[in-house]
């Protein structure tokens, strides 16, 4: 009786802890690089794995390379932060690291940021490594030289270090500085002071000259006329091609954006359809 | 005689003009005249009293017709009302000679109407005084006729030059443009009539520009007898004082009549474009206008509304406590969706 007894117990204690013996075990030896999708080979993939291996060691944080052909309906960052997070990866208690995903369901490349990272890899320095992305190779299907170029620009950002005007800044939420509260109030004030000024220059009517109808207070008597054609004659030139003008946006180049991922981290990110 | 009122010839009670039936009636016995019958009464009448009324003239006083009470006016006024038995009053002295109108437009617009145009532009402003369309104060809306010269000009034109209209269109890089050339001949009369200038001072004239314009078609040959029941002034600014800023305007609508006729052209050159004023006929003219003056923080509000159109015009008063109010909840909204717009969707 005591036997089965303990033997229950010891069973439902292993199936109790099973998730975190797995989480251990895989937190023990996460694998940096996951071709789920099947674009490199196996020498290409042991090529990434050490060359990111030896960009985590340097810099204390986990360097990811996922790809994937089933998001499971998930989005690019959500299949991005979701994997960063329940794999296990990040180094220190902040979970630093970088996830390169390319998502050939969704059709798209996500770089996921966690941690101390975020602070290195600003919103700007993740656009300019998804250039380097698509101008490495992705645009050619060359998913290797795709991932090279991932990690060569990541690890010049990465030496640079933290940039000096960098500041964290959740989407979607903000505080108020002092300053943009004096611009509200400013502009609010001048808004209330305007619609008192103007409202009363309103009432202040202006006086108009006289208004006279004179077409129809007027008989005009004129000889008969007809206007005749004395002269035509034409003119040409040639019209210059129109140029068309590019568009381009600017953004905060210090500023990294974060988000609270499916697990409640907060992460950063940004990705391009491809 | 200085004074006249005019008398019901069936019952001898005082009579009043109607803009709205355009006929002179007795409020006492309900008859109504044509201003021309009784003027054609009234001249009967007069050339039986002219001899014995002969050494009133020069009476600086006035006495109402009616009561015998002094009626006291400005140096200006022409037609008033009794202060006693408020019967309208004519000093007729100021109606006569040089003095005596050739036109007059005849209110269409009675006092009811006026102060209901009045209300209704008054009430579109939100920031006015609450008293400000009450009816003690609408009850001051006064009937006035305002002096005018009014003036027929004839302008013989001679307008000779070259137009020219225009095409372009474009066949792949190769843009065309087709000129063709006209010659352009406006030769005759343009008559410009019932063209009209303010004589008075007394009232701003900006005021009075501002309710413009009249329909002047329907003024109609002066009889006194549209005055009664309406104030009246006698003009000060004589016509030699208006000629050369209304000749300035004819000589504009002049052109503008002439460039009607040429129309359509993308350039016009003219050689030769002459306007020469011919004959020019000058008339003392009366213009109806409803006149309503407003007190407000020692401040006098005067308002005009067209006796013929009712069109309203005028400054209004600000309720200061009332627009301050709402301009702090507009700056306190504003800055409420400034702070909560920063902190959520920015």
């Amino acid at each position: 009786m005591v036997g089965k007894r303990s033997l229950k117990t010891t069973v439902c204690l292993v199936f109790l802890l099973l998730p975190f013996i797995i989480s251990a075990v895989a937190s023990a030896a996460p694998e940096k690089v996951v071709d789920q999708a099947g674009v490199w080979s196996d020498s290409e993939r042991a090529i990434l794995s050490s060359e990111a291996d030896r960009m985590g060691q340097t810099y204390q944080m986990d360097i990811v390379l996922v790809t994937t052909d089933d998001a499971g309906g998930k989005t690019p960052r959500d299949y991005a932060d979701d994997y960063f997070d329940q794999n296990g990866y990040g180094v220190g208690p902040d979970a630093s690291g970088i996830l390169l995903l390319l998502d050939f369901d969704n059709r798209e490349v996500y770089i996921s940021t966690s941690g101390e990272a975020i602070r290195y890899m600003t919103d700007a320095r993740i656009e300019s490594v998804l250039d380097a992305v698509f101008d490495g190779g992705m645009l050619e299907s060359r998913y290797f030289d795709a991932a090279g170029s991932f990690l060569r620009e990541t690890e010049s950002f990465l030496q640079a270090g933290i940039p000096e005007d960098q500041y964290t800044e959740t989407e979607g939420q903000r505080i108020l500085t002092w300053a943009e509260g004096l611009v509200g109030l400013l502009i609010s004030g001048t808004a209330g002071t305007g619609f008192f000024v103007s409202t009363r220059k309103r009432y202040q009517a202006k006086t108009r000259p006289a208004v006279f109808d004179f077409r129809q207070n007027s008989i005009a008597q004129l000889i008969p006329y007809e206007d005749n054609l004395v002269n035509t004659f034409v003119t040409t030139r040639i019209r210059p091609p129109v140029n068309p003008t590019g568009g381009g946006g600017l953004s905060g180049s210090g500023r990294s954006t974060v988000h609270r991922s499916g697990s409640g981290r907060m992460h950063g990110g940004g990705g391009r359809r491809f | 005689m200085a004074t006249g009122t005019y008398h019901c010839p069936n019952c001898g009670a005082g009579l009043k003009y109607q803009p709205d039936l355009q006929k002179v009636t007795c409020d006492f016995c309900r008859s109504s005249f044509l201003p021309a019958e009784i003027e054609a009464f009234e001249n009967k009448k007069q050339t039986k009293k002219a001899a014995d009324q002969a050494d009133v003239e020069h009476l600086v006083a006035y006495h109402c017709d009616n009561c015998g009470a002094e009626v006291v006016t400005d140096d200006t006024t022409a037609a008033t009302f009794c202060y006693y038995c408020h019967n309208p009053v004519l000093i007729t002295e100021r109606l006569s000679g040089v003095f005596r109108p050739q036109k007059v437009i005849p209110f269409t617009i009675d006092k009811d109407s006026a102060i209901k145009r009045f209300q209704e532009y008054a009430n579109k402003w939100k920031f006015i005084p609450r008293d400000f369309t009450g009816a003690s104060q609408l009850e001051k809306m006064t009937g006035l006729y305002l002096p005018h010269w009014m003036v027929d000009y004839e302008a013989d034109i001679d307008y000779s030059g070259k137009a020219t209209q225009i095409r372009r269109w474009t066949t792949g890089q190769t843009e065309y443009t087709e000129h063709k050339e006209f010659n352009v001949n406006r030769q005759g009369t343009i008559a410009v009539n019932h063209l009209h200038e303010v004589a008075i001072r007394k009232i701003d004239k900006g005021l009075i520009d501002s309710i413009t314009p009249y329909d002047e078609t329907k003024a109609v040959d002066f009889s006194s007898a549209y005055l009664a029941g309406f104030f009246a002034e006698k003009y000060d600014i004589e016509q030699s004082e208006v000629e050369e800023p209304v000749a300035e305007r004819a000589r504009q609508y002049v052109r503008t009549l002439v460039q009607d006729t040429i129309g359509a052209y993308h350039e016009i050159q003219l050689e030769r474009s002459s306007i020469d004023f011919h004959s020019v006929d000058w008339t003392y003219a009366l213009l109806p206008a409803w006149v309503l003056t407003y007190q407000y923080r020692g401040q006098t509000y005067l308002y005009a509304v067209n006796g013929q159109t009712g069109k309203v015009f005028g400054s209004l008063p600000v309720n200061n406590r009332k627009l301050g109010l709402t301009s702090g909840i507009i700056a306190a909204v504003l800055l409420a969706a400034a702070v909560l717009g920063g902190l959520f969707l920015w």
